[in-house]
């Protein structure tokens, strides 16, 4: 008995004396980190008006002061990149970031911890580090599994405008289609022809779909006949694709094109040539949209509702409310007049 | 009569040991199957991948579904800290329940409202409606007046006025804090939309200091009864919910702080009426669905977003919480008792579901046995000592060492707490768990057990106090 009531004592003695030894390593480490921390945020103070000063060109900037505090200098730019919009600014603290950060981080794509890969293709992609591109196509390439990892390098390799990932991003249809379309838009704009490229040499639909995004993410109008063209695809994901990029582009050139989205079978379209109207400001399609208030689905008599009050007024909407067949179009017809907000129904 | 009294407490004493070492082990299990990955992403720099995620259309936009009965200390703060979220398209929609305080009213004044006309989609059933207001100065934020019918019945209404696919169910009393809807939404964008609900960190924020409704200082509470709330919280979120979360077994989210997919919501039914543990319901509900359906969907679980509401500092309305809270699991249980040990609902019937019911529900009994157990040992003398002191060691592995081994997982990951003396405090608390705290929490649990067969029914009566304000 007296074994066993000792065995027992001897559990409860180990497990507290481990417990009470992992204590104080955690507070050995807090006790670290915190000292780390402000340490690294009193450096941050001091060099921050140096680098503000440097950027404005109003001093010089020892650069090896940056490569000794590699994590400060980081912040640095990165804090700096992301309060400011000025391209002269930006571009100084990506040259800088370059020379301050390059060798560090050549080291850190190279450690076993795959945070600190990571979180370095982060920074690479964020401050453009055209520089590290080769080392980075080198481990691209010799990555067999498309995992978390591939993938991210995948975005930040796209972002230093390296087309070569295309063949190998874009094979087979094993990606989903928000990651083609992450992938695409990071491509810078002399990509462009490249892209375009492969977009008429592919049958893949998520890149079509990719690609449209693109154009009516970048905003470029003058792809508009690419994106009508996509108009009249057999692909229901790439005609939608293509509404939702003639929408972001506020611009088409054959409006007639929209009619027979009005009679489409699926809502999606109906809802999203209702919303292409109203973004257009198209006139011709006041019958049309009549009817789209009185449609089976919610989304779509909000988006025609939203596009008559727009395009045509709070007289006709009005005229709705008292006079169309419907009482689902008549309540939509009196909420978007009773209310002031415009926020957008979700396509 | 001696011999049999003592085999039956022997043998009594054998199981209540193996349920509660087997249980402790249970709790091991979890923690370090999820420990590496909560590691490794801790260390991930979160403003770069956020700072990527917000880039142009990459999110989808959320409604955040308020449900307000007699809130008007907090709701306002609630709301205003949900307009300072950095994220790019949501809408803030508060459902007043019926309130009999000035909770409208209040609304109201601080947020310019006025009536509108809405189309309410009534997907699913709730009580009538009153009124619609909108803000004229925030235009995001409406507030839906109904007739009482419960945090259930408010929040299908909240989904039927919701305009966005994803919805947000907080408390409102809550702050969110400013990134926490963009963490929680990265495993559905990094999923393709195969998450279909989302839980975060539900954390005590007594003893926080809120200013412009946003988090500004984080430190410990006085009472011993919300540091050892503290505790709780992050065994319950860190081992338990984390380590479900890693095999797509959670079977809660948090009422006060989830993200979900409108449409799969919808597709299950909605939010239960009449049920206290609505939000564990839905969970169990959404999990039946996507397995009967064979649809591969995942519920997770990320400890990182991080939702601040205010604990219990009384042990009177602590009582009452748990109470409820134990009647509400004990109610979602017996509500989809066709899973238990059911092979057709796969792990979740056969390992997580039996695990809420022996463990989580039914563990309070065998805790109690093992209580009284240690007291008969101790002072009838009726068993052998090896017997109660293993009781007793077993029941500190259970209780303090599990506890303790949380507040190290949280120093490990998350370390919200950033003093030293954060850490020694709810370290040397975490150890007095079994001595004090967790025998409360074992009546609590088994009154709410005995009152899940009487239906008591309430909505909570929590005494309000607002967290905008240090506690002393």
């Amino acid at each position: 008995m007296n074994v066993d009531l000792s065995i027992i004592g001897w559990t409860i003695s180990i497990l507290a004396a481990l417990q009470v030894i992992l204590l104080a390593i955690l507070i050995w480490r807090k006790v670290r980190r915190n000292r780390a921390e402000r340490k690294e945020q009193q450096r941050y103070a001091e060099l921050l008006p140096e680098f503000v000063s440097y950027l404005y060109g109003e001093s010089d900037l020892d650069v090896a002061k940056l490569k000794n505090d590699y994590r400060v200098a980081q912040r640095l730019a990165s804090d700096i990149m992301s309060s400011t919009r000025d391209d002269a600014i930006q571009e100084k603290v990506r040259s800088t970031a370059f020379a301050a950060l390059h060798k560090p981080y050549e080291r850190a794509l190279e450690d076993p911890s795959w945070p600190v890969r990571m979180n370095v293709l982060y920074y690479i992609q964020s401050f453009q580090m055209k520089g590290l591109a080769p080392l980075l196509q080198s481990k691209f390439q010799k990555m067999p599994l498309w995992n978390e990892e591939k993938k991210q390098m995948a975005r930040t390799l796209a972002s230093l405008g390296d087309t070569s990932i295309l063949p190998a991003v874009y094979s087979g249809n094993q990606h989903s289609q928000k990651f083609y379309r992450d992938v695409l838009l990071r491509f810078p704009a002399e990509a462009d022809l490249q892209l375009l490229a492969f977009y008429e040499e592919t049958d893949n639909p998520s890149y079509q779909c990719a690609y449209l995004q693109r154009i009516g993410d970048r905003e470029v109008q003058e792809q508009i006949a690419q994106v009508e063209a996509a108009l009249a695809s057999d692909l229901p994901e790439v005609r939608i694709q293509a509404l939702k990029t003639i929408g972001n582009l506020y611009y088409m050139h054959a409006p007639e094109l929209l009619r027979p989205f009005f009679f489409s079978d699926q809502w999606q379209e109906r809802m999203l040539v209702a919303q292409t109207v109203r973004k257009l400001d198209i006139h011709q399609f006041s019958e049309e949209l009549g009817q789209l208030l009185g449609d089976t689905e919610w989304w779509v008599r909000y988006a025609a509702a939203e596009t008559i009050l727009e395009v045509e007024g709070a007289e006709k909407l009005m005229y709705y409310v008292k006079n169309h067949p419907d009482s689902f179009a008549r309540d939509m017809a009196s909420q978007w007049l009773s209310t002031e907000s415009r926020s957008n129904a979700y396509a | 009569m001696h011999n049999a009294l003592f085999i039956a407490l022997s043998s009594l004493s054998a199981f209540v040991i193996l349920f509660m070492a087997g249980t402790a082990i249970s709790y091991l299990f979890l923690f370090l199957s999820s420990m590496r990955k909560v590691m490794r992403e801790g260390k991930l720099e979160k403003r770069s991948i956020l700072d990527d995620l917000s880039l142009k259309d990459r999110t989808y936009p959320v409604s955040i579904l308020v449900p307000a009965y007699n809130e008007e200390v907090g709701v306002i703060s609630t709301v205003r800290s949900l307009l300072t979220l950095d994220y790019p398209e949501y809408e803030i929609v508060v459902i007043d329940d019926g309130s009999k305080d000035q909770t409208l009213a209040k609304l109201i004044s601080a947020f310019q409202m006025r009536q509108v006309n809405h189309a309410t989609r009534l997907t699913l059933p709730s009580k009538p409606i009153k009124g619609i207001y909108q803000s004229a100065a925030y235009p995001t934020v409406k507030v839906i007046s109904k007739e009482n019918g419960g945090k259930a019945d408010a929040l299908n209404c909240g989904i039927n006025a919701s305009v966005y696919p994803y919805f947000c169910a907080i408390d409102g009393d809550s702050i969110l804090e400013q990134d926490a809807l963009m963490k929680t939404m990265k495993p559905i964008i990094d999923s393709e939309e195969e998450v279909i609900a989302v839980g975060g960190s539900v954390r005590i924020a007594n003893g926080i200091t809120i200013s412009r409704s946003q988090v500004e200082k984080i430190d410990l509470p006085h009472k011993p009864i919300v540091i050892m709330q503290i505790i709780e919280y992050l065994r319950a979120f860190l081992i338990g919910r984390l380590g479900f979360s890693r095999f797509n077994q959670l079977l809660i989210v948090s009422g006060a702080f989830g993200l979900f997919n409108k449409g799969a919501v919808i597709h299950a039914g909605g939010y239960t009426e009449g049920l206290i543990g609505e939000d564990m319901e839905l969970i169990v509900r959404l999990h039946r669905v996507n397995i009967e359906n064979k649809l591969k969907k995942r519920i997770e679980y990320i400890p990182d977003p991080v939702c601040w509401t205010e604990a219990p500092d009384t042990f009177s309305v602590l009582r009452k919480q748990r109470v409820r809270w134990q009647r509400g699991l004990a109610e979602t249980l017996l509500a989809h008792k066709k899973m238990l040990f059911n092979p057709a609902y796969g792990a979740v019937g056969l390992v997580t579901f039996p695990y809420f019911l022996f463990v989580e529900l039914l563990g309070s009994v065998v805790e109690l046995i093992g209580f009284l157990i240690i007291i008969i040992g101790v002072f009838f003398d009726i068993l052998n000592p090896v017997i109660v002191g293993t009781i007793f060691a077993v029941s500190i592995l259970y209780g303090s060492f599990i506890s303790s081994l949380a507040v190290l997982l949280e120093e490990l990951t998350l370390h919200k707490y950033p003093k030293v003396r954060h850490l020694i405090v709810l370290f040397v608390w975490a150890l007095t768990e079994s001595l004090w705290y967790r025998p409360l929490l074992v009546l609590w649990r088994i009154e709410g057990l005995v009152n899940t067969f009487k239906k008591k029914a309430e909505w909570g009566n929590m005494e309000r106090k607002g967290i905008s304000s240090n506690e002393g």
